[in-house]
């Protein structure tokens, strides 16, 4: 069963930009890796864009400075997964000073891939959809022959990925069509959702000069911007665990901008537009840099609710207001919640019928047992949504996933 | 935690559109139980909102035993989130209407302790509340279940009992469509609902009209009642090609027995029901199975094979939860059932083939007189054995005559001046007697019984 729920509130039209942090805290965490080596000291002056920490491990990404300035320390400050992170803590001296690093060509069709994967690693591109992986892994293998780029956001309150499509479809067409020159794909596919008309005519402008560019409009039901269930609605093809099994590879369009920033100007992954929405005066895309206090940017915009969500309503974690913007969180909402009493379940079945992993999870609510493969959960939350009784469902699934580990 | 939004679905709303459902089943109930013999003459003005009393007591026992039991165990949620007006709502409509006020509570009450509350109250039951509390009638008070139970007065007249109707234990031999049909009415009458029944299960239009509405509005596991009565339909239909009767048959096993109402209303409980898709067709197949097989046997069908598959519903939605990833769990139990709908269908045909004898007819005497079989039968009747005496000379019958009888005087005397027997000698697939339907039939089978014996 394919559930809609309503957009909600739309913010305004015009993006703004908040480039004034006094202070920034960099988290360091990439994606959900907290092993990160620091390599800034107190007290060291910092560019924009320098490095000040890499991960550990295989995927040797850099975590970089969004201002220019001095490194003040370390500090523990909340992130988008609702926990207290490490970050570095930089006095912006307001200057966005850049080091010159290595050069970029003008036309970026003209980067072979080695260069290609370097310079998407060098920068620090991350997958800016939810996950935060590792872009430039993706793009190893020679088997892709697919890219779909996923402008179809389906969490209600958030529109980030619509108003970077809006300000910058040139830009992201141009680096779209220098992804699938350089990797040797045969097509590239825009997703983008079917009431969202003011993408379909922009795109339906400029698009016509890209022979290898299609854009396809999805259905408008929760959980279509899911990686799965994207590849299933446009190809029709499933997949095991990686949609590379089948020569696809899906970014998101904040992504796609951020590499071409990466190729074409040497840009690291510093800011991104978030929306930030929800009982707010003035809900409103906002270009914020990486690191930024949330608070201070929400104060301006007329704060009416009661508690403070990073991420979507479905899938987004309550958070204190000592938020600190990372690269792969899309929206900040302000909400007036109140907790329903649940009531006892009713077998209705209902959220069997709309999980879209193909889970049972009243059974596993009631059972726990591992046969019903709760590792499949994405935590989407429409278990939940949906429950007459109000019971928090994905909650019992959590519960079993982390049982069967 | 989130998530931070929620749906509109409410358990509440849930219960009140079913409360929508059942409203025109009630008042047709009233119309036809209490109307109908009101303005006929039949009753008083008591007797016209006697049905609505009957189904008031028994949701007010539910709801009181519920209530007291959370007020003096529990807390003020429990009983905001029991709804116990249900059980007895359901219960009341599936009795006879002509039981003793005092057993309707005590079904009543039984179905909401022993249903609902020893399992720890709404939404943890394993079994159909209403039906647990029907059984324990059923077991404790068969006697009160005779065919006159159903009948309201004015049917009671009308109808001048007929063959044993059964809402509950239909049919379990096959009959014709005279025996099964007729003297109710026609086969419409039995899908609008103008004939004898309990309450709720007479009208299958009206279950249907809920079935509809339920499904529209999104609150209703609809696959169960569509597998569970197209199952009975298949199988009475394999029954009826392999038995030469016509579609009457079929039609009339799912319009009978309170299959409409049970499938509907009961198999659709949602706490006691699966929730996935494959468990649910499953559901529906095996209980479809168990309802015939269990009518053929002569025990109640739909109540009995609803209250067993709800032990099972566990294990269905097991397979069900490994279907969603992989379809092949489910084939060994669908082909199973597949295979149980042609083997039932086949075993009660080829048991109803052989079974040629009447239970009601007996043969006392059989003697050959020159080129004269003389034949002396009884047949049961109303109102006890009619002896006749019957010969046949060369595949006819010559002489028809009852020795004995106890059928009612005046009911005796209409098959006197109608010159049935006579019309019976000379053809046997003549009308029965209105008005004295029972010893018309009685007398009419005597004779399709000593030929069925002498052509032998």
């Amino acid at each position: 069963m394919k559930v809609k729920i309503p957009k909600n509130r739309l913010t305004e039209e015009k993006v703004t930009v908040y480039n004034k942090p006094k202070k920034v805290y960099i988290p360091l965490i990439s994606g959900n890796d907290i092993n990160i080596t620091i390599l800034v000291n107190k007290g060291e002056y910092v560019y924009k864009g320098s490095i000040v920490g890499k991960r550990k491990g295989n995927f040797r990404i850099p975590i970089c400075s969004s201002v220019s300035g001095t490194v003040i320390g370390f500090e523990d400050r909340t992130c988008f997964n609702g926990e207290k992170v490490k970050c570095v803590a930089i006095e912006n001296d307001f200057k966005e000073k850049i080091e010159i690093k290595s050069s970029v060509k003008k036309s970026i069709n003209k980067y072979n891939k080695e260069e290609f994967l370097e310079k998407l690693r060098e920068n620090g591109i991350i997958g800016m959809g939810g996950a935060g992986f590792p872009t430039y892994v993706k793009y190893e293998s020679k088997k892709n022959n697919t890219l779909i780029v996923n402008a179809a956001e389906c969490e209600p309150f958030v529109t980030a990925d619509e108003k970077i499509a809006l300000s910058k479809c040139e830009e992201i067409l141009e680096a779209i069509d220098a992804i699938i020159e350089i990797n040797n794909m045969k097509e590239a596919i825009i997703a983008i959702e079917k009431d969202n008309i003011a993408l379909k005519n922009l795109f339906d402008n400029y698009v016509g000069t890209y022979l290898k560019i299609k854009v396809v409009q999805v259905p408008n039901f929760y959980s279509v911007g899911w990686e799965r269930t994207l590849v299933k609605e446009i190809t029709g093809k499933e997949y095991d665990k990686l949609p590379s099994e089948k020569g696809i590879i899906v970014n998101n369009i904040s992504t796609i901008y951020a590499i071409y920033e990466a190729l074409k100007y040497n840009k690291p992954l510093i800011e991104r537009i978030i929306t930030f929405s929800g009982d707010l005066d003035h809900p409103r895309d906002i270009l914020v840099k990486i690191g930024t206090p949330v608070k201070e940017v929400i104060e301006e915009l007329g704060v009416r609710g009661n508690v403070i969500i990073a991420g979507g309503p479905m899938m987004g974690v309550k958070v204190l207001d000592d938020l600190v913007i990372s690269a792969n969180q899309n929206c900040v909402l302000n909400l007036n919640y109140s907790f329903t009493k649940e009531s006892p379940c009713i077998n209705c079945g209902r959220c069997v019928s709309v999980c879209p992993a193909k889970l049972s999870p009243v059974l596993i609510m009631k059972n726990n047992k591992p046969y019903l493969d709760c590792s499949k959960c994405i935590d989407c939350g429409l278990c939940s949504y949906v429950c007459p009784a109000k019971i928090n469902v994905r909650e019992y699934v959590r519960k079993a996933k982390r049982g069967d580990e | 935690m989130g998530p931070y939004i929620k749906s509109n679905n409410k358990t509440s709303k849930i219960m009140i559109h079913l409360m929508i459902a059942l409203i025109p089943i009630i008042i047709f109930s009233v119309y036809k139980n209490g109307y109908i013999p009101y303005s006929k003459g039949y009753v008083g003005f008591g007797g016209l909102l006697y049905p609505l009393f009957f189904i008031l007591i028994g949701s007010l026992t539910s709801f009181l035993t519920e209530t007291i039991y959370g007020l003096i165990f529990k807390n003020k949620d429990f009983i905001k989130n029991s709804y116990s007006i249900f059980p007895g709502l359901f219960l009341s409509l599936i009795l006879p209407l002509n039981i003793p006020i005092i057993v309707l509570i005590l079904g009543s009450f039984i179905a909401s302790f022993v249903g609902k509350l020893i399992f720890g109250g709404f939404g943890k039951n394993v079994f159909n509340p209403a039906l647990i509390g029907y059984i324990f009638i059923v077991a404790s008070f068969p006697s009160l279940f005779t065919t006159n139970a159903y009948l309201n007065n004015y049917e009671l007249d009308a109808i001048s009992k007929a063959t044993p109707l059964t809402n509950s234990s239909l049919v379990s031999g096959i009959g014709s469509y005279d025996e099964l049909i007729k003297p109710y009415g026609s086969l419409s009458d039995f899908f609008i609902g103008t004939v004898p029944g309990s309450l709720g299960e007479t009208s299958a239009l009206l279950c249907v009209v809920a079935f509809v509405y339920l499904s529209i509005v999104g609150v209703i596991k609809w696959k169960i009642p569509i597998t569970y009565i197209s199952t009975v339909f298949i199988i009475n239909f394999i029954i009826s090609r392999l038995l030469g009767v016509g579609l009457y048959y079929p039609i009339f096993s799912i319009l009978t027995g309170g299959l409409m109402f049970g499938s509907i209303f009961m198999a659709t409980d949602p706490v006691t029901s699966p929730v996935t898709n494959v468990g649910q067709v499953l559901y529906g197949l095996f209980l479809g199975i168990l309802t015939v097989l269990l009518r053929f046997t002569g025990v109640e069908g739909v109540a009995t094979s609803i209250l067993i598959m709800n032990m099972f519903v566990f294990t269905l939605d097991r397979i069900g939860a490994k279907s969603r990833f992989n379809l092949c769990n489910s084939l060994v139990s669908l082909f199973v059932s597949v295979v149980l709908i042609f083997v039932v269908g086949i075993y009660i045909a080829s048991e109803s083939r052989g079974e040629s004898k009447d239970p009601d007819f007996e043969i006392i005497s059989k003697e050959l007189n020159g080129d004269i079989t003389n034949y002396v039968v009884n047949q049961k009747g109303y109102g006890g054995n009619i002896k006749s005496s019957i010969d046949i000379k060369e595949g006819n019958i010559i002489s028809f005559e009852v020795l004995n009888h106890h059928e009612t005087a005046n009911k005796y005397e209409l098959i006197i001046d109608d010159n049935y027997i006579d019309k019976l000698i000379n053809d046997s697939d003549v009308d029965t007697v209105s008005g004295a339907t029972i010893t018309s039939t009685a007398l009419k089978k005597t004779v399709i019984n000593v030929m069925e014996d002498y052509n032998e």
